[in-house]
């Protein structure tokens, strides 16, 4: 049972009241929390609210588009700065739940929930974001390949708070594209990869990320397929696709839920990432310079 | 119980100031339900997957059986009783007549708030777009083409 619902005013506050008590726990959106109190399957004695904190704002800050902790799903694809720089995670976040989770849920909030049947998290790992924590005790900013540790588990201190996701603007003298595939059932994707790649002026692969999302307990990147596109050419790259897929559908180890069985989902990561790989290669090829 | 720490909430629902102690706990389906006996918002799944409990905060469309009637305090509530006058409909709830778009009826209220925040970001909308934003409201009875036909006929298309 929900007893006392704190509403600190400023980030100082929320980290005093943060972490020293058990059955306390920070919210924004609710959208997660809130179901898992009803469900009775977390005990809440107390809710941080971090709604007033102005963590809301997103914004370019030269090399870096820092979307603030508690930017809503639909203001993030909305936001200009993220559609410009970073238009794989605007059209995921378009595309998260349905149209009321994306109005409440936030960035941060779904980042340290760290569901498996997830897609941002993917996405932020294939444009090499970091998340920036905040405690009493100091700031630290961690890759987002180092935030996950399992499902539903993160590096995040008990006194720590997520307070901003920090994503690179690519570089404009390099071509990137980013794409991510997801099959979902209902509103929950249950397998999905996605692949970026980045071509020097003579068209090598010089960045390659290969990464897999939903299917996996976390999301998590492919080393060995991004060292097989690694300097290759798109044609190079596109006969690989059914290599690249395969991959990734060996490195990930599904949960099994009542939809898809381990072996299935496996399956289908395989799938998304190879379909992954052919639209970075065709988007790639069409706008070639 | 003593523990318990109330709060006063001051709202605009449908137009009116309301103000009311809920407990930090109270969801927004409940205050608006039982409180203020606003019915037409229904719970249906009570995990915001399927729309029936649709109410706009501030113009955004929210689960209200997952949502905190703490977090509307000072900002504006829109129910499905609030979509017109009473005793008027908007154009909406006329083309749902019109094209006689309800089966049992329970996910109309949610269908008609979710419905006119999509009209008031996309105006006429394409029968795409309509089918895109509404995916999240869902009809047991399946009665989904009519549902889109009437959107799509008070959206002037």
């Amino acid at each position: 049972m929900i007893r006392v619902l704190h509403r600190p005013g400023s980030l100082e506050e929320a980290l005093e009241l943060i972490g020293c008590r058990e059955n306390r726990r920070v919210y924004a959106g609710g959208t997660e929390l809130l179901l898992l109190v009803k469900l009775g399957l977390a005990q809440v004695r107390e809710l941080v609210d971090l709604k007033r904190l102005g963590l809301d704002g997103i914004a370019r800050d030269g090399t870096v588009v820092i979307v603030g902790a508690c930017a809503t799903h639909a203001a993030i694809a909305r936001s200009r700065p993220v559609r410009a720089f970073i238009p794989v995670l605007a059209a995921t976040a378009g595309e998260l739940g349905n149209v009321r989770v994306r109005a409440t849920g936030t960035i941060g909030g779904n980042l340290c929930f760290a569901d498996p049947s997830s897609d941002v998290g993917c996405v932020l790992l294939l444009e090499d974001a970091e998340v920036e924590l905040r405690s009493r005790r100091g700031t630290r900013r961690v890759e987002i390949g180092r935030f996950f540790v399992h499902a539903f588990s993160t590096v995040l201190a008990d006194d720590e708070l997520l307070v901003a996701v920090r994503v690179p603007v690519p570089s404009r003298t390099r071509r990137r594209v980013t794409r991510y595939r997801r099959i979902a059932l209902g509103e929950r994707p249950t397998a999905g990869a996605g692949v970026s790649l980045e071509l020097d002026a003579g068209g090598r692969i010089v960045r390659a990320r290969v990464a897999v999302g939903a299917g996996n307990p976390h999301p998590i990147r492919i080393d060995e397929a991004e060292a097989h596109l690694q300097g290759q050419d798109l044609a190079t790259a596109r006969e690989g696709a059914e290599d690249v897929g395969r991959l990734a559908a060996t490195a990930c180890e599904p949960i099994g839920d009542v939809h898809a069985s381990p072996g299935y989902k496996r399956h289908l990561v395989g799938v998304m990432a190879r379909r992954a790989l052919e639209d970075v290669v065709v988007e790639l090829e069409a706008t070639r310079g | 119980m003593s523990d318990r720490t109330d709060l006063r909430l001051r709202v605009r629902v449908n137009g009116e100031e309301v103000m009311r102690e809920v407990s930090p706990g109270r969801l927004l389906l409940d205050f608006l339900r039982d409180d203020l006996r606003l019915t037409a918002a229904k719970r249906g799944c009570d995990v915001q997957v399927c729309g029936a409990c649709t109410v706009l905060v501030d113009g955004a469309p929210v689960s209200s059986c997952c949502y905190l009637a703490a977090d509307v305090d000072r900002r504006e509530v829109v129910t499905c009783e609030g979509l017109a006058h009473p005793g008027q409909k908007s154009k909406l709830q006329e083309a749902f007549i019109a094209v006689g778009a309800f089966q049992c009826g329970y996910c109309t209220p949610g269908m008609l708030v979710t419905a006119t925040a999509l009209l008031a970001e996309h105006p006429r909308p394409t029968r795409e777009q309509v089918a895109e934003y509404m995916k999240g409201n869902l009809c047991r009875c399946t009665g989904y083409a009519r549902i889109v036909d009437a959107i799509l006929l008070a959206g002037g298309s």
